[in-house]
């Protein structure tokens, strides 16, 4: 499967944030950075649909676009496996990136995930804990 | 005053040995600098940084000392050494296991290091083309109220300097490059999958790469990493260095917003999105590094701080 074009990128950027919607949703945020016909972006998506980068479910008359979950690792080819073992970390020269290497791998990002989610619910337990306790005193 | 003519020999034996000699050097300079951090107990990561930073410099000063010093022992010697070699005599010797010249081993280890310089070197020139190629193409410009705010977040980090941000539909994690002009960029995919919180943490941390000018110090680090490409401590500093820096940054970033938590989770989301791009195999890091450095970043956020961050939580129920 190939990797998704920028104008895609984009789109799949919109989905991940507003979950499933209407091509009219997508197309309206796509449109508050530059116009962008709706056409444009129906057509796009159509193929991102046919690319098997999106899925599609019936919803009365409409359509809704969902992205799908992407496999992509068991595709990666063997060449560019070397090739970020080799360059893996490499801090490239005048570029400050926001997290540097490629070295964090998909169950580190889901461990963070679940470790800050854990954070957010024991701090709202705690909230809730604390506002009992002022009720009951 | 007359110059003293270059003594080709002395300049190969005090090379290769100063590089020789460097190895330990470099590592005696780590781990005191460890041992320094430890005993003083420092956590600021500013201060963590500067100081890996005179370790580094020391590194390259001792080096340079050491190199003088064995280049003019040599020149005293050299009325009463045969030495000498030519590089026909020592490729000979890489065969040759009979006789065993010192100087065509030296002269060896200086030709590999030339080598690696220079394939070095190159790479580096490489990746500052491609740097700038990113800055200038593929980008599209922010819309005049984000400009705005771009100069307010610039007014809370502190810097005053000439910064262009653009879109780009080239990179995929957000980052500054440039050091004279230098230009944020951010991947538009980011801009449509983020709340504009968010987006504004992040141009906070690369502001506060531009205020503390990373950029140029990355620069003269790479420059040493390539000189000493040889020497595994000089690249274990380089990575303190860099980890500081990266934490040193966030902080600064947390300072202007004032949300740790939801600054974790930006940098956690924008890892995801990433990923979902960009899937790479983690091949170094099973075998290397336990932890990733971002994933070193965010447990430090909350390190010591459940404490504080649930305080800060509590108070801030009081205003909603």
């Amino acid at each position: 499967m190939n990797p998704p074009t920028p104008a895609e990128l984009e789109i799949l950027a919109i989905l991940w944030r507003l979950g499933e919607s209407k091509i009219q949703a997508v197309n309206d945020e796509l449109c508050k950075i530059r116009p962008v016909g709706y056409t444009t972006t129906l057509k796009t998506m159509q193929i991102m649909e046919q690319k098997g980068l999106l899925g599609r479910k019936k919803d009365g008359k409409s359509h809704i676009y969902f992205p799908v979950e992407n496999q992509h690792s068991t595709q990666v080819s063997l060449l560019e496996r070397l090739l970020n073992s080799a360059f893996a970390g490499s801090k490239a020269a005048l570029v400050m990136r926001l997290f540097g290497d490629n070295s964090i791998s998909k169950d580190e990002v889901q461990e963070l995930k679940a470790f800050l989610d854990r954070l957010d619910s024991d701090v709202t337990t705690d909230l809730s804990n604390s506002k009992g306790k002022r009720k009951k005193s | 005053m007359n110059m003293p003519t270059l003594d080709f020999n002395a300049l190969i034996f005090a090379f290769a040995w100063t590089m020789i000699q460097s190895i330990w050097q470099n590592g005696v300079v780590a781990i005191l600098t460890h041992t320094f951090l430890q005993v003083f107990g420092i956590k600021n990561p500013n201060v963590r940084g500067h100081l890996f930073c005179v370790a580094l410099i020391t590194c390259v000063v001792w080096a340079f000392t050491t190199f003088w010093g064995l280049y003019q022992s040599q020149l005293s010697n050299s009325a009463t050494l045969a030495g000498g070699t030519t590089f026909a005599q020592a490729l000979n010797s890489l065969t040759d296991f009979d006789h065993f010249e010192a100087y065509d081993s030296l002269y060896l280890l200086d030709l590999f290091w030339l080598c690696g310089c220079m394939i070095l070197c190159i790479k580096l020139i490489y990746e500052m083309f491609a740097a700038i190629g990113l800055k200038q193409s593929g980008t599209a410009s922010f819309n005049p109220e984000w400009l705005l705010r771009f100069e307010q977040l610039k007014q809370q980090i502190g810097t005053k300097k000439d910064i262009a941000i653009r879109l780009s539909q080239r990179v995929t994690v957000p980052c500054v490059i440039g050091y004279v002009k230098p230009v944020v960029l951010i991947p538009t995919s980011l801009l449509l999958g983020m709340s504009p919180q968010q987006i504004e943490m992040i141009i906070l941390h690369e502001l506060a790469h531009i205020r503390r000018h990373d950029v140029l110090v990355s620069f003269v680090q790479a420059t040493i990493k390539i000189i000493f490409f040889f020497s595994p401590a000089v690249h274990h500093l380089s990575n303190r260095i860099d980890q500081e820096r990266e934490h040193a940054c966030d902080d600064l970033a947390i300072d202007a917003c004032g949300d740790a938590f939801l600054y974790a989770k930006t940098l956690q989301k924008c890892a995801e999105l990433h990923l979902s791009i960009n899937p790479r195999i983690a091949f170094i890091n099973h075998f290397f590094e336990r932890n990733s450095m971002l994933k070193q970043r965010i447990l430090r956020l909350f390190a010591n701080s459940t404490e504080p961050y649930v305080k800060t939580r509590n108070a801030a129920s009081i205003f909603l």
